[in-house]
């Protein structure tokens, strides 16, 4: 009897297994499992048992049989294995306005502007959202090469208020509900065109410095994260010009 | 109870368990979505008016502010400079403008940055003749190099180096500067003669062989000669040698004046004859110069006109001009020479052969080289020419005779030392090619015979 139950397992558990990966193989002999014209699902669930449930508000895809499933992590990769795990891993950008600031003149020595990204994930474990500029320093004048210094801290990486002297530097700061470390105020300007005092300022990097992050997903609505830039010549005047640079925001499923 | 699986009896299941794990897990990933902006920034601390003012600096506003020295000093405001980084790159050069005239030559170009310029030049690579630098930096830069060589080709080349001291160079420059234009008079008609005949008076002459000879016009007058191609009648004008004038009146004098012309309408200064209806015969100068009266004013000589052939001054002694029967001779005064009062100039040439016969010129003014000059066209024959040159006051009286001689010889053909070298010469290719063989031959021949 024992002999029997144990064979009759065995045989359970293989079948299993052969099903399932002949009908992974079958699966993965068309390549996908649906398409449109921009997207494709590469698979979806094999398993033993489940079914989707729908109701006015709610739709519900159970599944039964899965084992070994749940998130891992190694230096170099993470591994969301199990059913549907995939489904976290969305996230979206939006495209946000150029900034055109106001111009510096003989007697207007400080300049403010922002733009805002709004970032939607639906990742179980939230994002992050890095900024960094192409060029090194930031702001230059591709015509004359004349540029302006990045930010500099007086700790160098320890974000602060904003104190630019006998220089002309530009720099960033940054606020929004999943923003953090850059201050307190909501809005870039303490006055017009001058710098808020109550937000925290560095410089850019052409390596990423992370603007805003969240451990959760953001609402279906997404979340506005706001970066201020601003630029002041102190003492010294920086050489007339038109001077541009291109910040680059990436969000990333953590 | 707790089942437990137990690899080893379940390799094959086992394997597929994990192959079919391994697939499923391949799908998973880290996502990102980025975005970028543009920032920009203009900054305009420069009134761009030409004046570095007390807040403008070099480095602020070098549009105000270039050529002011170096990158490093107080700026506006009371505010001290801060260091940049030092100034590599050469200033480029840019839109280069040849405009060469005769003698000079402008040379215009701009630099991507303010910059001071100097320019070499030469007739050789070697931009040996002199330089020429400017004295403000400038992005539009422009230099006259003047005293040049019409008609001549130069080299050179721009150096030019921007207020931080780097330097860009052109060699290898060249411009030819223009040929002057042609304001060189062509030589007289010759042989200019006056027959009246019955009713008519006929004139002829030979035109001059010049290559660039276009024409000429004959004018008369009653009083006196025409003194340029503008005055007086026009009585012909084509490349003809010869004009009967019909339209004469018996016991008047007609004086005729023959231009000739070249293709840039430079006129002679006139070949001049006069006749007399009713007479046969050529008019002699004399009958138009009034009696000789006794100048107030200071004489010159002969020694104060030139003689030139081919561009070249004839020197002389006395009052013999030797000159060469087969070209142009052109006869010069320096305005400044002649006495105040002295309004025209003219010269008779005689016929030695006829001495009744001679041949009247007009030394016509050429304010551009301040003299009086005639060309008389080549004379053809050997002989001496008496000359006389006449000054004459505004009423055409004479105040001074001049009188020379000129002494037409024929162009060296070679002589007789020519005629007796080439001669000689023959000779020797005679014997060298000729009699030495021979010679040598005959000489072997007796040695032959001496052995035996």
């Amino acid at each position: 009897m024992g002999g029997y139950l144990r064979r009759t397992i065995y045989l359970a558990i293989t079948v299993l297994f052969v099903g399932g990966y002949a009908l992974l193989f079958i699966g993965s002999g068309l390549a996908y499992v649906a398409s449109s014209t921009n997207y494709r699902i590469q698979s979806d669930s094999v398993n033993i048992g489940g079914i989707l449930s729908t109701s006015t508000n709610y739709k519900m895809e159970d599944t039964l049989g899965e084992i070994a499933t749940g998130f891992s992590t190694s230096t170099s990769y993470k591994l969301r294995a199990g059913y549907q795990q995939m489904l976290g891993s969305s996230i979206s950008i939006s495209s946000a306005p150029d900034i055109t600031m106001n111009p510096l003149t003989i007697s207007q020595n400080s300049s403010v502007g922002s733009t805002t990204w709004n970032v939607a994930t639906s990742n179980t474990t939230g994002y992050l959202l890095n900024v960094r500029s192409l060029t090194s320093p930031a702001l230059v004048d591709s015509s004359t090469g004349e540029s302006f210094a990045d930010y500099t801290e007086s700790s160098p990486g320890v974000k602060e208020q904003w104190s630019v002297s006998n220089a002309y530097e530009f720099g960033f700061s940054a606020f929004g509900d999943d923003v953090s470390g850059y201050g307190t105020d909501t809005d870039c300007s303490s006055g017009a065109d001058v710098p808020s005092a109550t937000l925290l300022w560095e410089g850019f990097s052409t390596s990423n410095i992370e603007m805003a992050s969240s451990s959760l997903p953001t609402p279906s609505s997404g979340t506005d994260s706001t970066l201020c830039v601003a630029t002041e010549q102190d003492s010294v005047f920086a050489p007339s010009g038109n001077y541009t640079t291109v910040i680059v925001a990436t969000a990333v499923t953590q | 109870m707790k089942t437990r699986l137990r690899i080893n009896n379940l390799p094959l299941a086992t394997f597929l368990f994990f192959g079919f794990m391994g697939m499923t897990l391949l799908s998973f990933g880290v996502y990102a979505a980025s975005d970028s902006v543009q920032v920009k920034q203009d900054v305009v601390n420069c009134n761009n008016n030409g004046i570095c003012e007390a807040w403008e600096s070099f480095d602020s506003c070098p549009e105000d502010c270039s050529g002011m020295g170096g990158r490093h000093r107080r700026r506006g405001r009371g505010r001290m400079s801060v260091y940049i980084p030092p100034d590599m790159q050469r200033p480029g050069i840019y839109g280069l403008t040849i405009e060469p005239s005769i003698n000079s030559v402008q040379i215009s170009w701009t630099t991507d940055e303010s910059a001071i310029a100097k320019v070499y030049w030469g007739r050789t690579q070697n931009y040996e003749e002199a330089s020429l630098s400017e004295v403000f930096f400038s992005k539009n830069h422009a230099i006259k190099i003047e005293n040049l060589l019409a008609s001549s080709r130069y080299f050179f080349k721009i150096s030019v180096s921007d207020t931080s001291g780097n330097e860009s160079v052109i060699r290898g420059l060249t411009f030819v500067t223009l040929a002057p234009p042609d304001t060189e008079a062509p030589a007289n008609v010759s042989d200019l003669r006056a027959r009246v005949l019955e009713n008519s008076i006929l004139l002829t002459w030979k035109n001059p062989r010049a290559k660039d000879f276009a024409g000429v016009r004959v004018t008369k007058r009653e009083k006196f000669f025409p003194r340029d191609f503008l005055e007086g009648k026009v009585v012909y004008e084509g490349k003809g040698t010869r004009i009967e004038d019909r339209e004469v009146k018996r016991g008047v004098r007609y004086y005729y004046s023959v231009f000739s012309r070249d293709k840039s309408w430079n006129y002679s200064s006139g070949a001049n004859v006069s006749a007399l209806l009713g007479k046969e015969k050529v008019v002699p100068q004399k009958e138009i110069i009034e009696k000789k009266i006794p100048g107030k004013l200071k004489k010159i000589s002969l020694f104060d006109f030139d003689f030139i052939q081919e561009g070249k001054k004839i020197s002389f002694a006395g009052d013999r001009i030797k000159i060469r029967a087969d070209k142009n001779l052109k006869i010069s005064l320096d305005a400044k020479k002649v006495p105040e009062g002295i309004k025209k100039i003219s010269l008779e040439l005689k016929n030695p052969e006829r001495p009744d016969e001679s041949f009247l010129f007009m030394l016509g003014l050429k304010k551009d080289k301040g003299v009086f000059e005639t060309v008389v066209s080549p004379i053809a024959k050997e002989g001496s020419y008496p000359l006389s040159i006449f000054l004459a006051d505004k009423k055409n009286k004479e105040i001074q005779e001049i009188k020379a001689e000129i002494v037409s010889v024929a162009a060296k053909r070679g002589g007789v030392k020519k005629v007796f070298k080439n001669l000689t010469g023959s000779l020797n290719v005679v014997f060298k090619r000729i009699m030495s063989p021979l010679i040598n031959a005959f000489m072997g021949i007796i040695k032959l015979f001496g052995m035996f």
